[in-house]
């Protein structure tokens, strides 16, 4: 998966069963979150989608793991380089540091 | 690399002349010089002095009892040849070629080479080799397993056979024996039901994380879908 067209954000159960298999299963081997003050309603999006994406691999759904990885990387890149369509100094790459299309 | 002119000048430069008159003495002059050599006179050597002595009343040749020089630290008396504390008995105990040479053993205790016959053996045969009757002896000592029984009911008449408790029967009680040794080590039965209470298993994480409700997730849905026309756009 290259883009988000191909994506589709998971139903609120399959999100809930991901973030329960990561809590149960990588948290307890690398606690690098603090589940007291963790809201699952107000973490930002590209945290869901790696957590979920963790908690697939912990479900045996490896296919859907890595959509979700592909998709936080890409909303992790959206974050991280920032770019517009008339910025001139960054041309060329664009969401999640891909190569950007030109017409 | 080596140029022509560098290895020739090379040669000239490491070029000698031997006199003539330079010649390996003959076996009469070394005659002449073993003789004309005299022998040096051996020294006596030093009395050897044992300076830790073993004696009865001593603890690894020191003394036990209270002596005048140990209780301060001071320079060590110059010993003139150090040597001469060591003791002679060690010495003598260097490595000679007699012994690596192995040690004749006594045909007593030689090994037998291993023969690969049983009938070379003394004595009777332990087990009949070719008598296989033994093992009709032994199906019949066992008669567990009878080849005209399906497979399950072989398996159960061998772990009746096996467990003493007969637990594997399906006429085991339901409810647990109050003995907790029979019930840990007994055979399930398929119509029981696991144990239910306090097991071996990791306690479960006491932090309740808040779960995701339809409200936030509309929200992320509704993130996704700009994300991806943004991308769209920039595409």
């Amino acid at each position: 998966m290259t883009d988000l067209e191909e994506f589709t954000l998971p139903k609120v159960s399959a999100i809930n069963r991901y973030t329960s298999a990561y809590i149960s299963g990588l948290h307890q081997h690398i606690p690098f979150l603090h589940l007291p003050t963790l809201n699952l309603n107000e973490v930002e999006i590209p945290r869901l989608l790696a957590m979920c994406s963790l908690g697939a691999l912990y479900c045996f759904e490896k296919e859907v793991a890595m959509k979700l990885h592909s998709a936080s990387m890409i909303f992790l890149g959206h974050v991280l380089f920032p770019v517009t369509p008339l910025d001139p100094y960054t041309d060329g790459v664009g969401i999640g540091g891909q190569a950007r299309k030109r017409n | 690399m080596y140029s022509k002119g560098t290895k020739g000048d090379g040669v000239k430069g490491t070029k000698r002349i031997i006199p003539h008159d330079l010649t390996f003495p003959s076996s009469s002059s070394t005659t002449l010089l073993t003789k004309t050599t005299a022998a040096p006179t051996l020294t006596p050597t030093q009395t050897f002095t044992d300076h830790y002595q073993f004696s009865s009343h001593t603890t690894n040749g020191l003394t036990s009892g209270p002596s005048t020089a140990s209780s301060t630290f001071g320079p060590s008396p110059p010993a003139a040849d150090t040597t001469s504390i060591l003791d002679p008995q060690l010495l003598s105990l260097q490595p000679s070629p007699q012994h690596m040479l192995p040690i004749p053993t006594p045909p007593s205790l030689a090994i037998k080479p291993a023969s690969h016959s049983p009938d070379s053996l003394p004595g009777p045969s332990p087990f009949p080799y070719h008598d296989f009757t033994f093992f009709d002896e032994l199906n019949y000592s066992l008669g567990i397993l009878n080849p005209t029984d399906d497979f399950q009911s072989q398996i159960d008449q061998l772990m009746n056979s096996v467990v003493p408790s007969g637990a594997a029967t399906g006429a085991y009680p339901s409810t647990p024996k109050p003995d907790v040794d029979a019930s840990l080590f007994r055979i399930p039965a398929s119509n029981e039901v696991p144990i239910k209470g306090n097991h071996s298993a990791p306690p479960p994480t006491k932090v309740t994380v808040r779960k995701l409700n339809e409200e936030a997730w509309e929200h992320l849905q509704r993130q996704v879908k700009s994300a991806e026309a943004v991308f769209v756009f920039l595409c």
